[in-house]
């Protein structure tokens, strides 16, 4: 039996002449934390969109607990708990207010208390009874999550969680999240356009760009430590490139000022240094990187 | 045959000023009957139809003290005449004041009445005339016409019941004449333009008619 | 679920400042307008009666709280629209313009019943200001000048009502009044959906009124078929509700273009606010 909570295969989305989704495929495990990478215009908020029912799909099929979204519209939502890009809350209304104007329609059962008990979990007792209009963004965020958690969702949604947080913030959220993976068992789709933030969070990631999923699986087999992106800054690039035709097992990446940049193993790093050397190049300085990481650098720098 | 022609001459002459005579004292007549009434109060039920004005009927009670002091007490709004009503006592009183002269003959409602017509002694006043069909033997005005110069004729038909005694009358009938009056078009509120064709619609050139019928006087 | 949308939906309206600008122009209005009737309302009934009072003395108090009620009216209903479509136009768009539609929107509730509960609570709203209207227009009025018959000026001359017969008169006219005021709500509504800002409805609503509103007045061929198909013709029939005798038909039909209205606005609404994309 599969133990996916959400299935999208071949989504797709255009507006007007411009594409921003083209057959987007990825699954969602129960108790997965599940990173959506991808540079920014790269259509993770159109999929997240479109998988919280807020814009519709051109074609494609989606499928979340095991029901398609566009019959089982409703009980879908009942156990989502999302923040779609940041939180927006009615200013003229105090915290509490807004946590039960959300919790009413949630389809749970929210009493006062459950509200009480979550403004106290995100820390924000103490501002309760306060209007939102002199809120900060870190308080809102945590607002946000409130809302997002306080009917219980097995599965909750979270577009960009960390964006303009401080330090403090950005780990409370971290912490927060694998809180609710590790001990409450419950399933977090999370978007950024930080690697590192999905690294040290998710277990499963997808990356998208310009609207196609480029990569799925386990974030430690994607980032895999050992296949290495290394820059070797030496003093004649252009003797270091004909020297590496005598080796074409050597995949090279670029050569730029000087800076060659080769694909291999980690452990082979010593030996290439050693070569290099005994080929009369001086070594000023080696950099490496995860395979991946300098794919999606180069993704978001372009 | 001379003697005859002065005879019969003589007799026209005295007939006539015998009717140039009568008229003040029909009129005098007619208002010492109503002198015998100080004040008086009764229940009235007022029929208007006026056009350009729609109205249900309306009871009221008026109270009326010498000279011309009427009052109306009314739960609804009450429309009476200004003129003929309550100032007919005071065109009478003083026979000093006007000119009143008889003019003929005339049955109504099976009576024979005799037809005063009264000038007012001041020239700029309201009044311009009054006609008077005066029943001579029980001293009763059966019909007044009053021409005012500010608001036109009005025409007043008399029906007496119990208070006859008194001059009282059962039912008054004022017909007068409003045409020209016009409703502000500013103020109106123009509903369904075009209307329902085929609604026969009152003509609105018709004289106004106020019917005030009295019950339980209470004389003096 | 859809009654607590609903309940929601009237809470938001009710803690907004926005919504009581209306309550407040209104007591203000009716304040100045007795004010000055109190003063000077003789004079005014004057200009009304003039024609008559060569002949004719009205005797009772036209001076009372049912002709000031219905003066009040009168005046005001045709600014009362603004009031409306100021909280109206603003409950989709608004939420769209705050971001907090995109909130409400993952909620487990159809987009349906997110439409219909802010269809239900505005309608409430309008239902209210009119209460207050009515509550200041009358009640405030017959406490003022007390009660007596009403003189009311129609195309075809003045009718003078009896006291007793008023007050379902009265409550007539708003019941018809009430869905004048429900169509405009509709259309501001259905304006929103379409925009996501808060203005842009609200200042659409009233263009299309002033719009209809000069159809309806230019005395054109032209416009004879459009005529009596627009909402605007039909606000003032409440007023039929004070000729004598009250023409029924005319009402009715009145009030079945002005239904026909909010059901197509609604059903405009509904198709648009279910496909709609909300991108804010």
């Amino acid at each position: 039996m599969s133990d996916s909570i959400v299935e999208v295969r071949g989504l797709t989305k255009a507006y007007g002449k411009f594409q921003a989704l083209h057959e987007v495929n990825f699954e969602v495990h129960r108790g997965d934390v599940f990173g959506f990478l991808g540079p920014n215009g790269a259509g993770k908020s159109t999929t997240i969109r479109i998988l919280l029912s807020l814009i519709s799909a051109d074609s494609g099929t989606l499928s979340i607990f095991g029901m398609p979204l566009a019959t089982h519209r409703r009980e879908i939502l009942q156990k989502i708990g999302c923040i779609v890009e940041k939180p927006d809350f009615y200013k003229y209304l105090s915290a509490r207010r807004n946590l039960e104007i959300f919790g009413r329609v949630s389809g749970a059962d929210i009493s006062k208390r459950n509200v009480d008990a979550m403004l106290d979990f995100v820390g924000l007792n103490g501002r309760a009874n306060d209007k939102l209009g002199g809120f900060s963004h870190g308080m809102r965020q945590r607002l946000g999550l409130a809302q997002a958690l306080l009917h219980e969702p097995e599965l909750i949604v979270l577009d960009e969680p960390t964006t303009g947080l401080d330090p403090q913030g950005i780990i409370d959220i971290r912490k927060l999240i694998l809180q609710l993976s590790r001990e409450q068992g419950k399933t977090v789709i999370l978007s950024s356009h930080l690697l590192s933030e999905i690294e040290i969070i998710a277990n499963r990631m997808v990356i998208i760009n310009k609207g196609r999923s480029l990569a799925e699986g386990a974030v430690k087999e994607l980032l895999n430590a050992e296949e290495l992106v290394v820059t070797f800054e030496v003093n004649d690039g252009a003797k270091a490139i004909a020297l590496l035709q005598q080796r074409p097992e050597v995949q090279v990446r670029e050569l730029y000022d000087n800076r060659l940049t080769l694909q291999i193993n980690r452990e082979e790093v010593p030996a290439m240094n050693q070569w290099l050397q005994s080929q009369g190049l001086l070594i000023y300085a080696i950099e490496s990187k995860r395979k991946l990481e300098d794919y999606f650098l180069k993704l978001v720098n372009n | 045959m001379k003697l005859v022609k002065i005879f019969l001459l003589l007799l026209i002459i005295s007939t006539t000023v015998s009717a140039q005579d009568n008229g003040p004292e029909l009129v005098k007549g007619v208002y010492a009957k109503m002198k015998l009434v100080t004040k008086y109060a009764a229940d009235v039920h007022i029929d208007a139809d006026i056009p350009n004005l729609k109205m249900r009927s309306v009871d009221a009670k008026v109270s009326f003290t010498q000279p011309d002091k009427l009052k109306v007490n009314s739960r609804s709004l009450a429309v009476l005449p200004k003129q003929g009503f309550a100032d007919f006592g005071k065109i009478i009183s003083d026979t000093s004041d006007f000119t009143a002269v008889k003019t003929g003959d005339e049955v109504l409602k099976g009576v024979k009445t005799s037809i005063v017509n009264i000038l007012p002694g001041d020239p700029m006043g309201d009044l311009i005339l009054a006609k008077l069909w005066i029943d001579p033997v029980q001293k009763l005005v059966m019909r007044s016409q009053l021409t005012y110069r500010s608001s036109g004729t009005v025409l007043i038909d008399y029906t007496y019941g119990s208070q006859k005694k008194y001059g009282l009358p059962d039912l008054l009938r004022f017909t007068m004449d409003i045409q020209g009056m016009k409703i502000p078009k500013a103020m109106m509120a123009d509903l369904h333009k075009g209307k329902k064709e085929g609604v026969e619609k009152a003509d609105p050139n018709r004289p106004a008619v106020i019917q005030v019928s009295f019950s339980n006087y209470a004389v003096n | 679920m859809f009654g607590k949308a609903i309940y929601n939906e009237f809470i938001k309206i009710a803690t907004k400042p926005r919504s009581y600008l209306g309550l407040v122009a209104i007591t203000v209005l009716v304040g100045v307008i007795l004010f000055a009737m109190k003063i000077d309302g003789l004079t005014y009934i004057g200009f009304i009666t003039a024609g008559f009072e060569q002949s004719l003395l009205f005797e009772g108090d036209i001076l009372n709280g049912n002709l000031m009620g219905f003066i009040v009216l009168q005046m005001l209903i045709i600014h009362v629209p603004l009031l409306i479509a100021l909280v109206t136009g603003d409950l989709i768009s608004g939420e769209a313009a705050m971001g907090s539609l995109r909130m409400l929107a993952t909620r487990p509730l159809s987009r349906t019943q997110i439409l219909l509960s802010k269809f239900v609570a505005g309608g409430l709203y309008t239902f209210l200001i009119l209460l207050w209207l009515g509550f200041m227009a009358l009640g405030v009025s017959n406490f003022m000048f007390g009660p007596g018959d009403l003189l009311v000026l129609n195309s075809d001359g003045l009718v003078v009502l009896l006291q007793d017969d008023v007050f379902w008169r009265f409550l007539s006219g708003f019941g018809i009044a009430y869905l004048s005021l429900l169509t405009i709500a509709t259309l501001s509504i259905t304006l929103s959906c379409f925009s996501d800002n808060s203005i842009g409805p609200i200042v659409a609503t009233m263009a299309i009124i002033m719009l209809f509103t000069l159809i309806g007045s230019l005395d054109v061929p032209v416009f004879d078929a459009v005529r009596p198909l627009l909402f605007t013709t039909h606000m003032a029939a409440w007023r039929s509700f004070f000729e004598d005798p009250v023409d029924y038909e005319a009402i009715r039909n009145s009030a079945l273009i002005l239904v026909a209205h909010i059901v197509v606005l609604l059903g405009i609404a509904t198709y648009h606010f279910k496909r709609k994309d909300i991108l804010s």
